[in-house]
């Protein structure tokens, strides 16, 4: 085999692809179906409770026409990090919707699913054993402590298991969290590719077309011997040298050294090439091996929060914000003395200092704004009253200097208070030392349709 | 004696953002139109850790790390997330609005 043809259709599973843009990649006979469905980027709560970044009925959808082309054309088809945190439940909701696709649609498809949630158990054993650090200088020490309050714990598995299931010959592999470039990265090396070339198309490709100018979703990637080449199948968009440079640095803290489980990646010598107007070929990658580790990322509860949304268009509430915020803590306190430490309250001001918070260097405050008030606490019960009695504050407060008397802000939404569910954190961001690097990830096979 | 002029940073860029490197990590990316621009701002080091501390109004050790990519013509750089990733009082999830300061950033560039 001298060459490898990966077709990507989009950067996250669920975020939609064009339907024609995947028929043109289709028919130019790609080897494999690679897509990505999990990030860290949606929150905690992934992980933390098992819901999906994305709508089931997005899923089936996209689905749906995967698994055709499965079927017509004997294309294989990986999914990793399945539902968003590549959790057992979520593997597992993906595993039931492909079940179901094949025996509505008559589709016989052999499948793999690979699990990745790492009992705490032997998280406990591997830290007592010295095994575990964290994984970069901003995340604390992990401590037994913080490993029981997880709720559940992912580990992100290399290329290994993949080629376990690769070797089987499954046609869907449907995979819990993996390290991004993993899937693609384990089928160009199994057919024997070089591992850097294979680890580098595998980290610009696992966002489908963000890599693109201007970016679109469906990729058709190329290995060969000593090189890869980057093509978008959007007709309005191209790869150009700088788009692909920048995907490769691309939401990493070092632009040219990306280390991942056995090994790095060292692109520090490579070479992005311009091969025609919408092509770009990538040479020198380089991998180094290393000592083979797996990230853990778990999340734990913290609490509930409600919010609450208003526009204020006054412009003496406006520069009395701060003032009515510290009003509406002292209501809410005034109301439930006994909740004194027990939530946290805070404005947020869009049209001031919203997105951009303590590193607001503009001063300049817009004619209208809006506050969204945000409240968490043990229960949600709790959280909402809180946010009731703020919300009250932020409508009436008599700030100094008042004049417009029947209201502070414009209200959008009844219900004024919103309940917005459960709240967690990652708590655990840390590599674990392994022997082997298949141990913790079991694969189920099954036979659809 | 080479004449120096102001030039604003969106002027020599063709990529400036900023994005979630882990829960707890904003990373900065600067990608300069050609290697010409690149090579005359990494032999000067006119983008360094003091200046971006002063630029973003935080203490120089919150610049974590001050990286020049010579194969994509950039510079990327570090600092810690304000609160940790969705925790309570996030305010820009992905991270992908915290580059904004870098526009008003003015270098005093040869020619």
């Amino acid at each position: 085999m001298n060459k490898i043809k990966v077709l990507t259709p989009t950067g996250m599973l669920g975020y939609g692809f064009p339907v024609e843009d995947f028929n043109k990649g289709i028919a130019r006979n790609p080897d494999v179906i690679i897509i990505d469905s999990g990030s860290v980027d949606s929150g905690p709560i992934k992980i933390g409770n098992g819901s999906m970044t994305c709508p089931e009925g997005s899923y089936r959808a996209e689905l749906l026409i995967l698994l055709k082309a499965v079927h017509e054309h004997k294309i294989p088809l990986y999914i990793s990090s399945a539902g968003g945190a590549g959790s057992n439940i979520q593997v597992d909701k993906i595993q039931v919707m492909v079940k179901e696709i094949c025996e509505q649609q008559g589709y016989s498809l052999s499948s793999a699913s690979i699990y990745a949630d790492i009992p705490k158990e032997i998280i406990k054993d591997k830290l007592i054993d010295g095994k575990i650090s964290a994984c970069g200088r901003s995340v604390p020490a992990l401590t037994l402590l913080e490993i029981n309050n997880a709720t559940t714990v992912v580990a992100q598995m290399g290329m290994e298991p993949f080629v376990e299931a690769i070797k089987n010959n499954v046609d869907v592999i449907i995979a819990g969290r993996a390290y991004d470039p993993a899937p693609l990265a384990a089928f160009c090396i199994n057919k024997g590719f070089d591992p850097a070339l294979s680890w580098h198309m595998g980290k610009i490709l696992e966002c489908g077309g963000l890599c693109a100018q201007p970016s679109c979703q469906v990729m058709l990637g190329t290995i060969s011997q000593d090189h890869f080449t980057l093509e978008p199948l959007s007709e309005q968009s191209i790869c150009t040298e700088t788009s692909i440079a920048a995907h490769t640095m691309y939401e990493k803290s070092h632009p040219y050294l990306l280390p991942g489980p056995g090994g790095t990646l060292d692109l520090s010598t490579c070479k992005f090439e311009q091969i025609d107007e919408r092509r770009v070929k990538v040479s020198g990658s380089q991998f180094n091996p290393t000592p083979y580790t797996i990230k853990l990322e778990g999340a734990k509860l913290v609490g509930y929060r409600s919010t609450t949304i208003a526009g204020v268009r006054d412009p003496n509430v406006i520069s009395a914000l701060d003032e009515i915020e510290v009003m509406a803590k002292g209501y809410a306190l005034q109301n439930f003395p006994h909740l004194k430490d027990k939530f946290k309250l805070l404005f947020h001001v869009y049209g001031r200092d919203g997105v951009l918070g303590s590193l607001e260097t503009d001063l300049t405050v817009a004619k209208e704004v809006c506050v969204v008030i945000e409240v968490l606490a043990e229960t949600q019960d709790i959280a909402t009253q809180v946010c009731s009695k703020a919300r009250i504050a932020l409508l009436h407060a008599p700030y100094k200097g008042r004049i417009a008397t029947s209201g502070n802000c414009g209200l959008i939404f009844s219900p004024l208070e919103i309940p917005l569910g459960e709240t967690y954190e990652f708590n655990i961001y840390h590599l674990m030392t392994v022997d082997d690097p298949c141990q913790y990830f079991p694969i189920n096979y099954h036979q659809f349709g | 004696m080479t004449q120096l002029k102001s030039v604003n940073l969106m002027d020599l860029t063709s990529i400036i953002r900023s994005k979630n490197a882990s829960p707890f990590e904003i990373t900065f990316d600067i990608l300069f139109k050609n290697k010409n621009i690149y090579d005359e701002i990494k032999k000067n080091n006119a983008i360094n850790a003091v200046i971006l501390a002063d630029l973003f109004c935080v203490d120089k050790e919150k610049i974590l790390d001050v990286i020049y990519f010579d194969a994509a013509n950039a510079i990327k750089f570090n600092m810690p997330r304000t609160v940790p990733h969705a925790s309570f009082g996030e305010i820009d999830m992905h991270s992908a609005q915290q580059h904004v300061p870098l526009q008003k950033l003015t270098l005093e560039m040869e020619g």
